[in-house]
């Protein structure tokens, strides 16, 4: 079996992705190929491919539009119908929707946000969250070629070794706008706003009990010099915007310090924080799960600690 | 305009008990003593719907909502406050297989009733099955565009002004009919609850039920289904006070040199 990962030039993550990529493919033995698509014609220097056997480096003509049929368009050029390939892309937003086109065009089996990927006697065995990330659930292809997307960890390994031959391509097809669509504009996140890039999170659950708690976590996450972050519920009801929201359906994050306050670590809001290198869980029921993915727990109420965190602090800022 | 909205009516996850999670497999897990309830992104599809037929409505333009849901449960209580917030029409297709690790086929027996609609609303995963892969597979069948992760949708000059969660913003894009929409972090993610009149008014309306046998070409096998094992271990700061325990925080972020 034939392994290609399928990459597209895209924001300042796409090294990580290369990288995490390269890592999960690992376990299926063998070396894997590389497509990486271009962002546009004259694009600039080409990141790190270590892990890779080799590199396609795909070139568009002129500059591709964020649409994930041209990033199936690119696989499609290496992937045939009756190749014996595991097609394997990023599961960000658009790597996803691309894979399920690249999929539906080859006419194969595609499996969406893979945790991990393992070799076993009957061939490559994927696994994924299923029941809200409460439980695991593993496949195996019934036939190749198969199309997958995996999840993407923050800060992956960078894989050691010699860095492979690149070979550029040019894309076979300029970009037509499909008939569908009237117009089209991407609107882009304002950079701070990610909190996938803080280094200290403080994450507010439904346990902050009202609207009118959210300045005070707000004061504590600056008093630590961290960013402010919410589970679903408290986005939904309003209480912060929806893009501080973490968790398995919104921003995995995997921060040096994440403090959550008053979340009850429901298996969904736990994989977006499980990474955090220290988690601090607060919560006023000794039994509440969250403390099953924490590094030290605080059995107390949330609001009374951050006043008391504040006062102790006394306007002193750390980090 | 014809909308139909495709939703599942899932069990609440957050009630299942913790032995039950710990000896899941694939021929053994039975979570039906929990509460039923609209699958999540269902019930934002759901309200996004009525709140284009109420806009469109309001232009003097005719709109109709149906839903369509697969399923062998007796589902009244949530057809009840969809008929009264105004949905027109339900159909209920039973099979005698299970589906949950069956896109393709759950695709193929929406595509039968979604087809004679101008759009069709979804929610983008089921929060069970987790596959995420229907509404693609639908848009394949039906041979439409599908539109992932909507946040919104409202009428617009020329067609229908969707704005979808993207990588690096939000895609806001003006779809011409017919096309699929699934809905991921809604900005209306709860659906509407009907009055007593209201209730009252559709008091006698049925949901229509039909008999189906699914088919679909899956291309991947489920074979173990589990709960990974935690392996992390908390430390629990004691204290007498949340001022001692804040202190005791701030001295172990210290010594963590996290502070
Ligand atoms: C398909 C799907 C996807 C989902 N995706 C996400 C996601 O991406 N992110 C996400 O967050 N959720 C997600 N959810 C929802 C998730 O399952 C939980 O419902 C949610 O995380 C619960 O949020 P919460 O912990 O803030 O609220 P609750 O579950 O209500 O928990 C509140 C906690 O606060 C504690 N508490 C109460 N008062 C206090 C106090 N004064 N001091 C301290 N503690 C207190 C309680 O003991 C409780 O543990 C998803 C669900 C589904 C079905």
């Amino acid at each position: 079996m034939k392994i290609v990962a399928v990459i597209r030039e895209s924001s300042a993550q796409v090294q990580n992705q290369i990288y995490a990529l390269a890592e999960s493919i690992r376990p299926l033995g063998g070396s894997a190929q590389l497509i990486y698509l271009r962002k546009c014609e004259d694009a600039g220097e080409l990141p790190d491919f270590r892990g890779y056997e080799k590199v396609l480096a795909v070139r568009p003509k002129g500059t591709l539009p964020e649409d994930p049929e041209v990033w199936a368009d690119a696989a499609e050029m290496f992937v045939k119908p009756d190749e014996e390939v595991l097609a394997v892309l990023p599961a960000t937003m658009e790597g996803s929707e691309a894979a399920a086109l690249l999929a539906g065009r080859l006419g194969c089996g595609c499996l969406l946000n893979v945790k991990t990927l393992r070799q076993s006697e009957e061939g490559p065995v994927l696994s994924r969250p299923a029941y809200s990330n409460n439980l695991t659930v593993s496949f195996v292809p019934e036939s190749l070629p198969a199309v997958c997307s995996v999840t993407v960890q923050p800060a992956a390994e960078v894989p050691e070794g010699e860095a492979p031959a690149v070979e550029e391509v040019q894309l076979a097809e300029a970009y037509e706008e499909p008939s569908w669509l009237e117009d089209a504009e991407i609107i882009p996140r304002a950079e701070e706003e990610g909190i996938t890039a803080a280094k200290r999170v403080v994450v507010a659950g439904r346990g902050v009990g009202s609207r009118e708690k959210i300045p005070q976590m707000q004061e504590l996450a600056e008093a630590l010099d961290a960013r402010l972050a919410a589970t679903r519920p408290v986005v939904y009801d309003g209480w912060v915007d929806k893009s501080c929201m973490v968790g398995a359906s919104s921003a995995i994050i995997a921060p040096e310090l994440c403090v959550v306050m008053g979340a009850s670590g429901a298996a969904a809001f736990a994989a977006g924080v499980e990474k955090s290198k220290y988690l601090v869980a607060v919560n006023n029921d000794p039994s509440a799960a969250v403390f099953r993915i924490a590094d030290l727990g605080i059995v107390e109420d949330c609001n009374a600690l951050a006043e008391a965190l504040l006062r102790e602090l006394g306007g002193e800022k750390v980090g | 305009m014809r909308i139909i909205v495709c939703f599942k009516v899932t069990q609440d996850l957050e009630s299942v008990m913790k032995r039950d999670w710990e000896q899941a497999s694939l021929e053994a897990f039975d979570i039906s003593y929990t509460q039923k309830e609209l699958n999540c992104y269902d019930e934002a599809a759901l309200e996004a719907a009525l709140r284009l037929q109420d806009a469109l409505r309001a232009s003097g333009e005719e709109a109709v909502v149906d839903a369509v849901t697969i399923g062998n449960g007796n589902y009244d209580i949530f057809y009840k406050n969809m008929f009264a917030v105004g949905v027109n029409q339900i159909f209920q297709i039973h099979t005698e297989e299970d589906l949950t690790w069956r896109p393709d086929a759950v695709a193929g027996l929406l595509a039968e009733a979604a087809q004679p609609y101008d759009a069709v609303f979804m929610g983008c995963k089921n929060a069970m099955g987790e596959n995420g892969l229907t509404p693609y597979l639908l848009a394949g069948r039906l041979g439409r565009p599908c539109l992932n992760q909507v946040i919104s949708v409202r009428c617009a000059e020329g067609g229908l002004r969707a704005v979808c969660e993207r990588d690096a913003g939000e895609l806001h894009a003006t779809v011409r009919q017919p096309a699929v929409y699934a809905f991921g972090n809604s900005d209306t993610p709860y659906l509407r609850v009907a009055t007593l009149r209201e209730k009252l008014a559709v008091k006698g309306k049925k949901a229509e039920h039909l008999e189906r046998s699914p088919e679909g070409k899956e291309g991947f096998r489920a074979c173990r289904l589990f709960q990974e094992s935690l392996v992390k271990e908390c430390t629990f700061l004691e204290g007498e006070s949340a001022e001692e325990k804040a202190r005791g925080l701030l001295d172990t972020l210290r010594k963590e040199k996290l502070a």
